[in-house]
């Protein structure tokens, strides 16, 4: 399937994400609108955040979770990274903790 | 910032241990006689203290405040005190003179050494530089800073895991505990704020690796680190869980109707030592369970988090958190989620049909009108791999 890329864009100071109700609005202010049902939504994470928390994972898929349950959401929107530490630690989180 | 005001109120007796006589002059003097500082001599505090604001309101311009002997039980109760100051002399515009005799420390308590309470006791500290210290603190190992709500819900809680990991660079512990810890902090705030849209303080102390352990043969060194995160609210750590699974405001959800059903089981537990807010306080900590309204799906992974990174590292005595009169002892020996990802807090490990173990439940001589977690972590020195 095809994709559509979001770039998600934070303070240039801003090194780590996270906070439920910050997940949340990234979402709402920044994917939204740019949510293409038709195709894969890539968020990408900038290189420069080193970490990203479960409570931030949590809150930015909520909406899409709740209103199309866990695995629509998963399927159609993924958190992406060039940082390969960091991708691994949202994988993991995603694994254990769940969206 | 901090809504602390309510305290003292919550905590009056009236009785005549309370009178407060108001001297010629418009000051009083409170004196706390102890072998050790803690919760009834806090709430002994609070009582005499609201008696003050109460009666006498203006009329009383300076508080003398002597606590005899000031070893405080632990991190939390110090900064209980220190949360007492701020509220008096910001709050209510109260000049005070603190003396704390006979002061003490373990290592649950090392902090107090370069707290704000004993700079302000030993007059280094003006009420104003009180008053900002209070909510920002970074100097060598000492963190303090105050969260707001409306902070907490933007960039700012990423900022302030990036802060906390600035923090613990120095020490000589390895990356991936205190990323950890930094993890479950900012996730402690962020509940606070997300739950409650209060306020939140955090505060941390590392002390010298001094400590090695008790009848073993490890030579190690060990760092105690002692965390204090708290908010003022008039919710307290189960209400919203309450609400939600008492009147069944939950979507079709297996797991959410195990916990219904676990209500029901655990009913017949019920009496003066286990009560239902007990209940709702451990219901909080289950995996995939949340207070929040709207929210079937996910939940539960802040306090979560917390429960697997203390599982290795908690010192035996000192981790818990208190929520209003109640609260949570986190005895290491009961902190495993089991295999259907339940935590018993018993030695059954059994929450859906068994309750938890008496010593894990606290009941407490003060009431704190909030949530206030307490921690004492041990780590090993000489493990940060400088990654």
């Amino acid at each position: 399937m095809e994709s559509n890329r979001i770039q998600l864009e934070f303070s240039k100071t801003l090194t780590n994400l996270a906070g439920n109700r910050f997940g949340r609005t990234t979402f709402g202010t920044q994917v939204k609108d740019k949510f293409d049902e038709t195709k894969i939504n890539v968020a990408v994470i900038p290189d420069r955040i080193e970490d990203v928390a479960t409570s931030f994972i949590q809150g930015f898929y909520s909406a899409l979770s709740e209103n199309k349950g866990k695995e629509y959401a998963l399927k159609s929107l993924r958190l992406e990274t060039a940082n390969s530490q960091t991708m691994e630690k949202i994988n993991f989180s995603i694994e254990v903790y769940g969206i | 910032m901090l809504n602390c005001g309510d305290f003292f109120k919550l905590n009056y007796e009236d009785n005549k241990k309370n009178f407060v006589m108001i001297k010629k002059g418009g000051y009083v003097d409170i004196h706390i006689k102890s072998e050790s500082f803690e919760g009834k001599n806090i709430q002994r505090l609070l009582s005499s203290l609201h008696f003050v604001i109460s009666t006498y309101k203006k009329a009383c311009r300076q508080i003398h405040i002597t606590l005899d002997k000031f070893v405080p039980r632990d991190k939390l109760t110090y900064i209980l005190v220190e949360c007492i100051i701020y509220a008096l002399t910001t709050v209510y515009n109260y000049e005070v003179i603190l003396s704390l005799k006979g002061s003490r420390t373990t290592i649950q308590t090392k902090g107090y050494s370069t707290s704000l309470l004993r700079e302000y006791r030993r007059k280094n500290l003006s009420t104003d530089d009180f008053k900002k210290s209070f909510t920002h603190v970074q100097e060598g190992a000492h963190f303090r800073r105050v969260i707001t709500a409306e902070d907490s819900g933007g960039e700012k809680i990423g900022m302030i895991m990036g802060e906390l990991k600035t923090f613990f660079k120095v020490f000589d512990i390895q990356k991936e505990y205190v990323e950890q810890i930094a993890v479950v902090v900012t996730e402690l705030v962020d509940n606070c704020g997300d739950h409650t849209n209060t306020d939140c303080l955090v505060d941390i102390d590392v002390t010298d690796p001094i400590y090695q352990l008790k009848n073993s043969n490890d030579n190690s060194y060990y760092y105690g680190i002692n965390i204090v995160v708290l908010n003022f609210s008039d919710k307290l750590l189960g209400t919203d869980m309450a609400d939600k699974i008492e009147n069944r405001l939950f979507a079709e959800n297996a797991r959410y109707d195990a916990v219904y059903e676990a209500y029901h089981n655990h009913m017949k537990f019920f009496s003066p030592d286990y009560v239902e807010e007990d209940f709702f306080n451990i219901v909080s900590f289950q995996d995939k369970i949340s207070g929040r309204k709207n929210e079937t799906n996910s939940g539960g992974t802040g306090l979560t988090q917390l429960i697997n990174s203390l599982e290795k590292n908690a010192d035996n005595h000192s981790c818990y958190v208190l929520s209003g009169k109640r609260g949570i002892r986190f005895y290491p020996q009961y902190l495993e989620y089991n295999s259907d990802k339940w935590i018993g807090f018993n030695k059954s490990n059994d929450f859906l049909h068994d309750r938890p173990s008496k010593n894990v439940i606290v009941e407490s001589d003060t009431y704190f009108p909030g949530t206030a977690y307490n921690f004492t972590l041990i780590m090993k020195k000489g493990e940060n791999d400088g990654k």
